[in-house]
């Protein structure tokens, strides 16, 4: 048997943070916890209403598609897809069909060690529906969600692995964060996924009959369904079957495994066609040049400037996810200009700021604090291991200027000597250091403890385990 | 004479000078609407003590010296596709019986703004599927004129309660003809606008693309002084057009008239009934003395017309129908077992046969595989029929045909043979296509029934139509 190729799709769909809804004056609140509270005739779908258009919304998914370098449509419209469900109030869903805002276009995205890239098929504006909860005995509608704007992003059969899925599902969500248009919370409905897979041959430039995953609520759901359905897949073209026509299933977290859905839903035929009741809309070169202007600097444009300016791309991925970390980051990695201090910053963001951030939500200390310490351990006037503990003492001490003025007093006024305090405190603590010597390895610690305490954090653990262990061999 | 049989400037000159109150003229309207409501059947609904309180409201205001607008107390009647707050809104179905409209349409909100008083609701057929009435869930509407002839349709309720007095004027609308062609058969004037130039928010859509609201009444002044109101842009339908409306009384107070051009497509001609022939020439006789100039234009994708407009409406309405799902509101069939034995009960029950007939005509003509032939195939058609428009217009000011190719049937006499009723609408469905503004003129009589003619203007050139219109009432009726 050949090599297999494993080969994916996404359609994700993400709903946009607009003061309205996409065709009311409705508020956009889908969370809503009181149901059915912003609603009105026309979400409701009710006899005579109109939808009119949402113009931000429209606006949002153009910066969308320019960021993704799609071609931006002069000329747009609006199509009706038509079926039935109690959830979708007019019985059709306002869409995009043949002319949708954004055509082509490409993300880059990052992957462990490597840049992977997918190549976008459209970008297009719809409308979302309601939310049907099914009670035991019946179902109930909550139409906070209806006609709330919808963005469809279509990805061309470029992913090869479910971790690849997932690395381009997190960078569309650091991209819509950054453009502002979403906050793309998948727990939340924010942002939605359905994938489709299918296997080939290495090698082989044909696509096979795809499978379609749809209910994946979250990047483990999306990660976990797509390697379900592989080695399903797999196992049937072991077996040398193979599908032979295009399927829908539906994942089941719970379950952890997918099951199809009934031929009835997925034979529909949406009889599109355009939408009267939306005119025509017409884009200037102008309007897209002035919209786009308003595009705020991106995460995935800074981080390839990073990875021009060798630093290291795993450890930036680390810190990529988090929006306020890494825009922390970036602002004094700018004022940076050795590759040294450079990578010191990123040492500290990774880990203890990035801790900090996580309990806090803060960053607690100023760009001059920073990179005073940076300037310190890049100087070799203070072990990293000491700035690091000064960052996460952040939080208690909220000061981290004042643990350094204090650290330079001290360490001008006394001048220690290393030496001399391990050796004031295995004098102190005999007890302890009889016990070491008796074989009590696990006292070692305590040791250290007690030196770094007496040195407030000036020596790096290593230096002084390694002073402790020079003198009590003396000792011994 | 009942006092609804005046005109609105006489009205309004009467309520002034308190020679009847507004409680009078509206008790004038109850009256005639229960002594001759019961055959006609005119009404789905009518809302007598809502009408008398803002009557008496009017009547207030007039005895306090204060001043009222030119249709502040005037009664209308609204075509029940129409929503008005609070009232009824079946559309003629079965389906809606149990809805009650939650919101004005924008028509209703800018009438009752400037103090019209809604009467009730007017029969059509449901949806306004149809040019008879026959196909309303809640039976005919008598003709007036001859009790044994349909008043016309879908606006046959507007039409009829307008033409019978029961109302100063009433607010149709029109997908197909369904204003022009009740107005012919009741022997009023009724206003098609252009597409656009009245807010369609708050009429139970048919075709999307089709639809207008407009006045239908029993002078062109009257048509005139409604238009000027519900005309405009309206910030809740994104097809209706901006830019200023004409002043369309002051339009029609212009007595310099420069001579005008007017069109005879010939396609509409052919074959016609010699009486009708006859009756039309007389009318274009009334123009030329008038310094009209008369000439035979060629509108050569006619007989396409009806083909085209038939899949596109069907197209449309199977869409806009789809709401009408039982879940939210309307007829909800009793214990359903699933979600599609819900919607199957509630449609089968909700729905009558030309509904059901011509949501399976729109479906298939939007289902793949057949959607070039059908739906995309009469949108090209469309666009020529645009066509032989715009170029007839280069050359002529106005179009002139017959409204029907006959006058109001019998009734029951087509309604089991559709094909038949369809193509009662060949003279009307062009205009609709093209989106031109258009108006029924009664201009004669065809045994004792009204017989009417369709003057046409290019896009958005309401004023011309009204104008023709004006002349050729007042020289007929001199």
């Amino acid at each position: 048997m050949e090599e297999l190729e494993t080969v994916i799709g996404l359609e994700i769909h993400v709903e946009l943070k607009t003061a309205s809804k996409m065709f009311c004056a409705c508020k956009n609140d889908p969370m809503c916890s009181e149901p059915n509270r912003n609603v009105c005739p026309t979400c409701m779908g009710m006899v005579g209403t109109l939808p009119l258009l949402n113009k931000r919304a429209f606006e949002q998914t153009v910066l969308l598609a320019h960021a993704m370098k799609s071609t931006i449509a002069r000329h747009t419209k609006w199509d009706r897809k038509s079926y039935f469900y109690p959830d979708l109030p007019k019985g059709y869903q306002i869409s995009q069909y043949d002319l949708p805002i954004g055509l082509g276009g490409e993300l880059i995205f990052p992957l462990n060690d490597s840049l992977r890239s997918v190549r976008m098929n459209r970008v297009h504006l719809e409308e979302d529906a309601a939310k049907s909860l099914h009670d035991t005995d019946r179902t109930l509608i909550d139409f906070n969600r209806s006609s709330v704007p919808l963005m469809e992003m279509v990805t061309e059969p470029d992913l090869r692995s479910s971790e690849e899925a997932k690395a381009l599902l997190k960078a569309i969500r650091r991209l819509v964060k950054d453009l502002g248009i979403s906050d793309a919370d998948m727990e939340k409905g924010q942002m939605r996924c359905d994938a489709s897979v299918s296997l080939r041959r290495v090698g082989e430039d044909k696509l096979y009959p795809r499978v379609e995953i749809k209910n994946l609520n979250s990047f483990r759901s999306v990660e976990n369904a797509l390697e379900y359905q592989r080695e399903k897949l797999r196992v049937e073209w072991l077996a040398g079957t193979y599908p032979t026509m295009a399927s829908t299933v539906l994942w089941d977290d719970d379950r952890a495994s997918t099951f199809p859905m009934r031929s009835k839903e997925t034979a529909a035929d949406y009889r599109y066609f355009p939408e009267p009741d939306i005119p025509v809309v017409e884009l200037s070169e102008e309007a897209i040049g002035l919209l786009v202007k308003e595009i705020p600097p991106l995460r995935k444009d800074v981080f390839a400037k990073m990875l021009e300016d060798g630093m290291e791309m795993t450890k930036l991925v680390s810190i990529l996810d988090t929006a306020e970390l890494f825009w922390s980051f970036e602002s004094h990695y700018r004022r940076l200009d050795s590759k040294l201090k450079r990578d010191t910053l990123l040492n500290f963001y990774m880990a203890e700021v990035s801790l900090l951030v996580k309990s806090t939500a803060t960053i607690p200390f100023s760009t001059e604090e920073i990179l005073l310490l940076v300037e310190k351990v890049e100087d070799k006037a203070m072990p990293i291991s000491t700035a690091k503990r000064f960052l996460s003492s952040c939080v208690k001490q909220g000061d981290v200027a004042r643990s350094i003025t204090e650290f330079e007093t001290l360490s001008r006024t006394t001048k220690m000597n290393l030496k001399d305090i391990v050796d004031n405190v295995l004098s102190d603590d005999s007890p302890l250091v009889d016990q070491y010597i008796a074989g009590e390895e696990k006292v070692f610690q305590a040791l250290v403890g007690r030196v770094m305490r007496e040195t407030k954090g000036m020596f790096g653990g290593e230096e002084v385990v390694a002073v402790i262990r020079e003198r009590l061999e003396t000792i011994n | 004479m009942s006092l609804s049989f005046l005109s609105i400037e006489e009205l309004h000159t009467g309520l002034k000078a308190r020679t009847f109150t507004c409680r009078e003229l509206i008790t004038d309207c109850l009256e005639c609407i229960k002594e001759k409501d019961g055959e006609i059947h005119a009404f789905l609904s009518v809302y007598p003590e809502q009408a008398l309180k803002l009557a008496d409201a009017v009547d207030k205001k007039i005895q306090a010296s204060e001043k009222i607008g030119l249709l502040e107390g005037i009664p209308f009647s609204v075509k029940d596709v129409i929503l008005v707050e609070d009232m009824r809104a079946t559309g003629g179905s079965k389906m809606l019986e149990p809805f009650i409209a939650p919101y004005d349409a924008t028509v209703i909100k800018r009438l009752k703004e400037v103090g019209a008083i809604v009467i009730g609701k007017t029969n059509c057929d449901a949806y306004g599927f149809g040019s008879s009435t026959e196909n309303s869930d809640f039976g005919v509407t008598k003709n007036p004129h001859d009790l044994s002839k349909v008043a016309g349709g879908s606006s046959g309720g507007s039409a009829a309660s307008v033409a019978a007095g029961m109302c100063v004027f009433s607010l149709g609308e029109d997908t197909g003809g369904s204003i022009r062609q009740p107005s012919a058969f009741c022997g009023i004037y009724g206003l098609k606008v252009s597409y656009g130039r009245v807010s369609r928010y708050g009429s139970i859509a048919y075709a999307s693309s089709f639809d207008s609201i407009g006045p239908m009444a029993r002078s062109t002044r009257d048509v005139a002084i409604v238009l000027s109101v519900i005309a405009g842009k309206d910030s809740m339908d994104h097809t209706s057009i901006p830019g200023l409306v004409p002043d369309y009384i002051a339009e029609l107070k212009a007595t310099e008239l420069k001579s005008k051009r007017i069109g005879i497509p010939k396609e509409y001609f052919s074959g016609l009934d010699a009486t009708m022939t006859k009756i039309i020439n007389n009318a274009l006789d009334t123009f030329k003395k008038e310094g009209y100039e008369i000439v035979e234009i060629s509108l050569p994708h006619t007989k396409y017309a009806i083909a085209a407009y038939y899949l596109l409406v069907t197209s449309e309405a199977s869409s806009n129908l789809a709401r009408l799902d039982g879940v939210r509101f309307g007829y909800q069939a009793p214990d359903p077992t699933s979600i599609e034995d819900l919607y199957k009960r509630s449609r089968s029950h909700g729905f009558g046969p030309e509904v059901k007939r011509r949501v399976m005509l729109g479906s298939f003509a939007l289902s793949s595989g057949y959607i070039d032939a059908y739906y995309k195939r009469a949108q090209k058609v469309r666009t020529l029929i645009r066509e032989d428009f715009r170029k007839a217009f280069e050359t002529v000011d106005l179009i002139i045909t017959p409204t029907s190719p006959f006058p109001a049937f019998t009734i029951g006499e087509k309604v089991n043979d559709p094909m038949t009723m369809y193509l009662a609408d060949v003279f009307t469905v062009g205009f609709s296509l093209a989106g031109l503004p258009t108006i029924n003129v009664p201009c004669g009589t065809m045994e004792h029934l009204p017989v009417g003619m369709q003057i046409t203007a290019p896009y958005l050139d309401e004023t011309s139509v009204l104008q023709a219109a004006s002349v050729f009432e007042q020289a007929h009726h001199k």
